[in-house]
């Protein structure tokens, strides 16, 4: 049921372009659970490659609750597609998916009270994302609105200088997996097209949604 | 894996190990500095809560009391934690406990519940307080009130400094209105002595007729010749032109008695004028207090304006009498002083008109001049304290402060005005007939 943009363009990731200055800072656990996928899905021999490959300055130690520059988290993320051969696109959303449920480990309060991803989704950019705001006040995460579609789904509206729209999918479909509610997504607007937002267009299955 | 790439894991995680030490020292060291800030400010805020002069409570929206502070313990002669738990009621005088959705709607507003209250101590006795109430909102619960938090500023003093500042009004209005009062008495004491002068000529003149016609009687009785003492009884008439005394004496008698008459109005109406300041409200009859100011007031406009009087039927009206005077003559001298800038030196008279009427519940009194007019852009400012136009020594910009202060504050009524310049003001005030349910004492 889950189903990518009809034409999928490759998704370049792009750092900020501050980033040489600073740039916009990633918090470590986003880097520990890169490692973590990469490791998982690779094995450690192609992290320690990629990580020979970017040459970064601080050799590779990210900490969670700190945060480093996203520069370096593009450059992982390119280096993790030349070496595995698969498109940025691909590795983000693989990476997004995997994301999803690591996170919520970590911060399952975020998830209580919702059995369904609709309810969950309206609470991430008014609720998670202020929450996470005050927890760790460094961070820009993305703005990220919901609004009901008049086809009983949602429209998902997703603004970050980051262009990580494919992230975003890979955590749609983390989330869809958690609540074991498949979702349709239909990605209707891109940032890379020109738009100056990525808009997703998300159905429910009606069946399932009924049954629950 | 191969063995550099496990030693180079095996380096980072050290590494990390070494940064995740670092930073929980540093975390800690942090986490202590802000418990001390935080200990500190929370001591801090609590010494302002606690000494802070004005009482503050906090009740939640059951009305339960949650804390209090030191000032209201000793404002209402409570232990502080005889009052924990209490309903917010307890502090209050019966039906003066601030209700709930007018705070709301305050805050609803952008603003803050401001009114004045009347609490009861622990002892009985009765407290003017300024009440300020908002809202304490929980952001946790994002944004709901939780509570509420008030804080009541004893005014007991302020309240006896508005007595007074009304008496100190209504002795400078006496103070003013002297000359022009003695002015107006010595009128018809003037021509009362006039008149009695010439009562006492008279009544000589008739004790001389008298003596002429016991005369003419004594020689009558006697068999006498009573012809000669009769013409000098006749002599003596026209000597004295009893014709004329017969017909003056006793419109001299009448001129007297109005003169008294003036007088004694002039009297009476300084007496309601200055009625006693009273604690409770009187029922006044307000179209003969109007007429007793504007008896006292005439010498103030006499020249300058007539007054035109459209008094309707009104009930007795319950109010400080004193009070109310003050207002209208505050209001009959400013319109006279409006008038005197149009008419000037050149003879002319503007007019005057009181009209009363009743409209519902209220008793509405419009005091109108054919004055100058106010100005649009000061109309906003008129019932500013010290606000005046007059020149120095003239006005003090009291006048009309006052008025507003004591017919929406003290009696629950309205002072409005309506101008056209160049043509005149309306001052309209509406005051409720049975009195303000909540007036302050």
């Amino acid at each position: 049921m889950i189903q990518g943009r009809a034409s999928a363009a490759d998704h370049s990731f792009k750092a900020h372009p501050d980033s040489r200055l600073g740039g916009v800072p990633v918090k470590g656990v986003v880097f520990n659970l890169l490692e973590e996928f990469i490791t998982r899905e690779y094995g450690e021999d192609a992290y320690e490659d990629i990580l020979d490959t970017c040459a970064l300055e601080n050799g590779g130690v990210f900490i969670g609750p700190e945060t480093y520059p996203d520069a370096d988290f593009a450059a992982l993320v390119d280096a993790a597609c030349g070496r595995l051969g698969v498109t940025r696109a691909d590795t983000l959303r693989a990476f997004g998916r995997f994301m999803f449920p690591s996170l919520l480990r970590r911060f399952p309060a975020f998830a209580e009270g919702h059995t369904h991803p609709r309810t969950f989704l309206k609470t991430v950019g008014d609720v998670i994302h202020v929450e996470v705001g005050k927890l760790m006040r460094e961070t820009e995460p993305p703005e990220v609105t919901c609004v009901d579609a008049a086809h009983g789904g949602l429209i998902l509206t997703y603004r970050s200088h980051r262009r990580l729209c494919a992230l975003a999918e890979g955590l749609l479909d983390g989330a869809a997996a958690h609540f074991e509610t498949p979702l349709a997504r239909r990605q209707t607007a891109c940032v890379d097209d020109g738009a100056d937002r990525c808009e997703f267009d998300i159905s429910f299955d009606a069946t399932l949604e009924r049954a629950s | 894996m191969s063995e550099a790439a496990v030693r180079r894991k095996l380096a980072r995680a050290e590494k990390r190990i070494e940064i995740l030490e670092t930073l929980t020292e540093d975390r800690t060291r942090e986490l202590y500095l802000a418990m001390e800030q935080l200990r500190e400010a929370a001591g801090y805020l609590q010494e302002i809560y606690m000494t802070v002069p004005g009482a503050l409570i906090v009740f939640d929206r059951s009305g339960q009391i949650e804390a209090v502070n030191d000032t209201t313990s000793k404002l209402l002669e409570y232990e502080q934690h005889e009052l924990m738990g209490q309903p917010i009621s307890t502090v209050f005088e019966d039906g003066a406990t601030p209700e709930l959705t007018d705070i709301e709607d305050a805050v609803r507003r952008g603003s803050v519940l401001r009114t004045e209250k009347v609490c009861r101590s622990k002892t009985g006795q009765t407290i003017p307080v300024l009440l300020s109430a908002t809202l304490l909102s929980d952001a946790n619960l994002y944004g709901s009130a939780r509570a509420v938090v008030c804080v009541l500023v004893d005014i007991r003093d302020r309240k006896h400094l508005e007595v007074e500042l009304r008496q100190a009004q209504k002795l400078e209005a006496v103070g003013r209105l002297a000359a022009g009062v003695a002015h107006e008495i010595n009128t018809p004491v003037q021509f009362v002595s006039d008149s009695i002068h010439f009562l006492k000529d008279a009544v000589a003149d008739f004790h001389a007729l008298m003596a002429s016609y016991r005369a003419v009687c004594s020689a009558v009785i006697e068999g006498g010749d009573a012809a000669a003492p009769a013409m000098a009884a006749r002599d003596k008439e026209d000597e004295i032109d009893l014709a004329y005394l017969v017909d003056n004496v006793p419109k001299a008698i009448e001129r007297t008695l109005e003169g008294l008459g003036r007088v004694a109005t002039i009297v009476r109406s300084m007496k309601e004028f200055a009625h006693p300041d009273t604690r409770e409200m009187s029922s006044v009859d307000l179209n003969q207090a109007i007429q007793s100011t504007l008896t006292i007031a005439r010498n103030e406009y006499k020249y300058v304006a007539d007054v035109r009087t459209i008094f309707g039927d009104l009930p007795l009206v319950r109010c400080y009498a004193g009070d109310v005077n003050q207002v209208i003559l505050n209001i009959i001298v400013n319109a006279s002083h409006a008038i005197a800038d149009v008419v000037g030196a050149s003879g002319g008279k503007g007019v005057i008109t009181v009209r009363t009427r009743l409209e519902d519940d209220h008793a509405v009194v419009d005091i109108g001049d054919t004055g100058t007019g106010i100005p649009a852009h000061i109309r906003d400012r008129v019932f500013d304290p010290f606000f005046t136009t007059k020149d120095v020594g003239k006005g003090t910009g009291q006048g009309l402060a006052l008025a507003r202060t004591v017919i929406v504050e003290r009696h629950g009524g309205t002072l409005t005005f309506e101008s056209t310049l160049g043509e005149g003001t309306v001052f309209t005030l509406r005051l409720p007939v049975a009195g303000q349910v909540k007036a302050a004492a």
